[in-house]
């Protein structure tokens, strides 16, 4: 069984880089409108229109929960979600070297930040807004939004149903 | 809440902050408010008949209130105020991009810039930090190579600029200010303005954020947003397809400017290469978003094979963020049949940074007087050096002319670089025959590439805006989509959108541009704003989010949108515009619509003047000259303005009616005049 109850999957073709989730983040966990603070963060290549949200997988070995030399992280036995103890925490941000998709961060002030999941609810999947239904022929997308909030077992399903809908669509 | 004033002497080299004085923002909420009202103050120190490039000029930008901060998704529109150096009116011009997501994180709501720099110089903002730095390497480049070179200097790819292309430097009247690559800020000038100032780019970065009042009714009112775009088929329509939709309602009812106007329609077998559904499924890949919290993401990006159609071979491999509905009807002008060259000149436009609107109106007046004759080969070498013949649709031959202007190769140059009215003027002089019938503009002698004939609010508010004729200072959605319901909550009944009624379209115009005026006052877009606010209780919802945000009760924003507009028509009114410059031109006036487009016969410019009447008398402003009265602006607070007028003697005399006598007396008439038709028919 997986300690994770459920996992934020990201279709990176259907983020339009609008930072809703980064600002909707910020807002939830600082009361202030500021994607330099958010948990969730878009990758963007400008030119070429490439948008990947990068968002904390909550590994099931997760190297920061590894790595960290005062056991700050733990799992929130309710959602499985690794969580950080900002009192444990010594700022040593060995974490940040040893997360494999730069998912963890140090805020504006300089504290270690990552997603906590928002407690089973996260804001930044509520306000991904979906794209309608087969947006392009190259999206060939049912009507989803780029983040979903969704068991780990099903995440591979989501994903397949998504392909299958591309084709179906096409 | 809301952040600082930032202003920038370029010839002093002086940089200072101030607060934003806490009456303005109860006031002028923000945004094109508090833009307009800095205008204002700027104009009282210097005189506003300067010449709109002297160092004395101001170039100021801004960001409302709720933009950048993710409310409501809906999306966050900078505006852009200053002297029109296009119009010689007030130019204000709006655009969606990152850059002010950026300047308002850094702590900045507005911008002002003024003097001019001895040599070519960018602004660069990194929260507290400014600074002002030499341009002199960005100087000469488009403004997505100066984009790239100043996230290159600054190993950051998250800094964000608004700045000119090559028509900016080269001072063509009508270039744009372009943020975040490609958003451009049009019409009006911005970007001459901007090069005047020896100012090539404002560079910005901020990480400090915009504190959230009360972050739980923030999720409320986004959400409540969120439900309403779902709900909507304007949502539905706009995120699939982006502005480009509209295509399809235009050539329904006869509202583009196929080959400079003559028609008002597309010919059937050009309209299917060239609608938003030939572009999803041929170019379109991937949908963006153009500005920060935009649930609605309008924006595309495409690419071009190389097979999709005849022009597409040419431009293989070319890709680009997205050609907007304005882009597609500024290539119609000139008779373009290809949408593969709307995706090139999209980027060609950008680029250098010209208008869109402006350069295919002036494409397309060169086409219309080499079709009757007037302009010829033979002129076209003297004016360029190659003896171009001006066929209908010959992108070549555009692109040519777009070089020729933005990179002030030639003497064509001078002919169309202060625009197309301007150039009718020059070409009358040097041909000695009549031109200007041929040339298409409303208010202000300014151009626009849709036609507004069929439909009253829209004629109206060609005249009447106060930067020159389109449709972004007042989006009539009410009329467009017959928004019945609308029209039945807000005046009083359905008679303002019933089709050929020349009767409450003033009144129409006035309040879509008090509503346009406020949602940019805000900061958030006109088009998203739309999806959800025309569906419900929209001024409940919208004063909710500016609640949550900054824990201030906003005033009724139509009152809020109305003071607005009377500033901007106040500092027209200085520039001594009066009635006779809310006008259109014969064609749009006069000419009856041609044989085989939608309302053929008819046109509802003939009403203009009643309509005018209305607007005016709804507005409060004396309707012999169009001037505001001191009684209307007392009530809006702004007795201050109505002093400078006074003193300056260009205010109304007449007293005004009250808006609710206006409404009934008008829709009484608009009655009468249905029974009237209906009796006829």
């Amino acid at each position: 069984m997986p300690a994770l109850k459920k996992v934020i999957i990201v279709d990176p073709i259907l983020c339009t880089g609008c930072l809703e989730c980064e600002l909707v983040c910020s807002v939830a966990k600082t009361g202030v409108a500021n994607p330099a603070n958010s948990r969730i963060k878009i990758t963007k290549i400008k030119d070429e229109g490439v948008f990947l949200p990068i968002v904390c997988q909550h590994c099931e070995k997760a190297p920061c929960e590894l790595v960290c030399p005062t056991r700050a992280r733990t799992r929130d036995p309710k959602t499985g979600a690794i969580v950080l103890d900002q009192d444990s925490c010594i700022g040593c941000k060995i974490c940040l070297t040893a997360c494999p998709f730069g998912a963890t961060q140090l805020s504006i002030e300089g504290d270690v930040i990552q997603c906590d999941l928002c407690g089973g609810d996260p804001k930044c999947v509520q306000y991904c807004k979906p794209r309608p239904e087969n947006s392009s022929t190259f999206m060939s997308n049912p009507r989803a939004s780029a983040l979903q909030f969704v068991e780990p077992t099903e995440a591979t399903v989501t994903k397949r149903m998504i392909q299958i809908n591309r084709l179906k669509i096409k | 809440m809301y952040g600082k004033i930032l202003r920038v002497d370029l010839t002093k080299g002086k940089i200072t902050k101030e607060p934003i004085p806490k009456e303005w923002q109860k006031k002028y909420i923000g945004g094109e408010g508090i833009n307009d009202r800095l205008l204002w103050e700027h104009f009282l120190k210097i005189d506003p008949k300067i010449d709109p490039l002297s160092p004395d000029s101001v170039l100021i930008c801004g960001l409302g209130p709720l933009g950048a901060t993710g409310v409501l998704g809906a999306g966050s529109k900078v505006k852009w105020t200053f002297k029109s150096p296009a119009y010689n009116c007030f130019g204000d011009s709006v655009g969606g991009g990152f850059f002010g997501c950026q300047m308002r994180w850094a702590g900045y709501d507005y911008i002002v810039v003024t003097g001019k720099a001895k040599k070519p110089v960018y602004i660069r903002i990194h929260n507290e930090d400014v600074e002002i730095l030499d341009a002199g390497k960005l100087w000469g480049k488009s403004i997505q190579e100066a984009d790239t070179m100043i996230k290159e200097q600054f190993g950051s790819s998250e800094i964000e600029t608004a700045g000119i292309g090559q028509a900016g430097e080269n001072l063509v009247s009508f270039a744009n200010i372009i943020m975040s690559r490609e958003r451009a800020a049009g019409r009006t000038g911005g970007g001459c303005v901007m090069g005047s100032k020896n100012l090539k780019a404002i560079a910005a970065r901020g990480t400090k954020g915009i504190k959230i009042f009360d972050p739980e009714s923030f999720f409320e009112v986004t959400k409540e947003a969120h439900r309403r775009m779902d709900n909507s088929f304007y949502w539905q329509a706009f995120a699939k397809d982006g502005t480009m939709v509209l295509v399809r309602p235009y050539q329904l009812s006869g509202g583009l400017a196929w080959k400079n106007h003559q028609y008002t329609t597309l010919p059937d077998d050009v309209f299917g290469k060239i609608d938003s559904k030939f572009f999803l499924e041929n170019f379109k890949t991937t949908d963006a978003a153009c500005s920060a919290g935009c649930g609605c993401a309008c924006s595309h990006w495409w690419r071009i094979k190389g097979d999709e159609s005849p022009a597409s071979a040419k431009f293989a491999g070319e890709r680009g963020e997205k050609p907007e509905l304005v882009t597609n009807c500024a290539c119609m002008v000139w008779g373009n049949e290809d949408l593969a060259v709307v995706c090139h000149f999209q980027n060609v436009w950008n680029r250098y940074g010209v208008d869109v609107v402006e350069m295919g109106q002036c494409i397309g007046f060169l086409m219309e007087l080499y079709q009757r004759g007037i302009v010829t080969e033979k002129d076209m070498e003297e004016w360029t050096g190659e003896p171009l013949p001006l066929n209908w649709g010959d992108y070549e031959v555009a692109e040519k002319i777009t070089d020729a202007v933005a990179l002030k190769q030639n003497a064509l140059y001078d002919i169309l670089g202060g625009g197309v009215y301007k150039a009718a003027e020059k070409i009358e002089k040097l041909k000695g025959v009549p031109v200007l019938k041929y040339c298409q503009f409303g208010g202000k002698k300014s151009p626009f590439i849709e036609d507004q004939r069929t439909r009253g609010s829209w004629t109206t508010l060609m005249a009447t805006s106060t930067r020159g004729a389109d449709h972004l200072k007042a989006l009539s959605v009410m009329e467009q989509g017959q928004l019945i319901d609308v029209a039945n909550k807000y005046l009083g009944g359905p008679e303002a959108v019933e089709k050929g009624i020349p009767y409450m379209k003033g009144i129409m115009a006035a309040w879509e541009e008090d509503r346009t005026t406020a949602m940019n006052a805000l900061g958030l877009c006109i088009f998203n704003t739309a999806t959800f606010s025309y569906t419900g209780p929209d001024v409940d919802l919208v004063s909710r989010a500016y609640k949550a945000v900054t824990g201030s009760e906003a005033e009724d924003f139509f009152v809020v949108g109305e003071r607005i507009y009377n500033i901007e028509k106040a500092f027209n009114s200085r520039l001594g515009l009066t009635r006779k410059d809310d006008s259109l031109c014969e064609r749009w006036e006069k000419e009856p619509i041609p044989k085989g487009c939608p309302g053929e016969g008819t046109n509802m410019g003939k009403y203009l003047d009643l309509m005018l009447d209305e607007y005016y008398e709804y507005r409060g402003w004396d309707r012999e000259n169009g001037l505001q009265t001191r009684a209307k602006l007392e009530e809006l607070g702004l007795k201050d303005i109505a002093q400078v007028l006074e003193k300056e003697g260009v205010v109304g005399l007449k007293k005004p009616k009250a808006k609710s006598k206006v409404l009934q007396e008008s829709r009484r008439n608009a009655q009468a005049f249905k029974a009237k038709l209906s009796k006829k028919a």
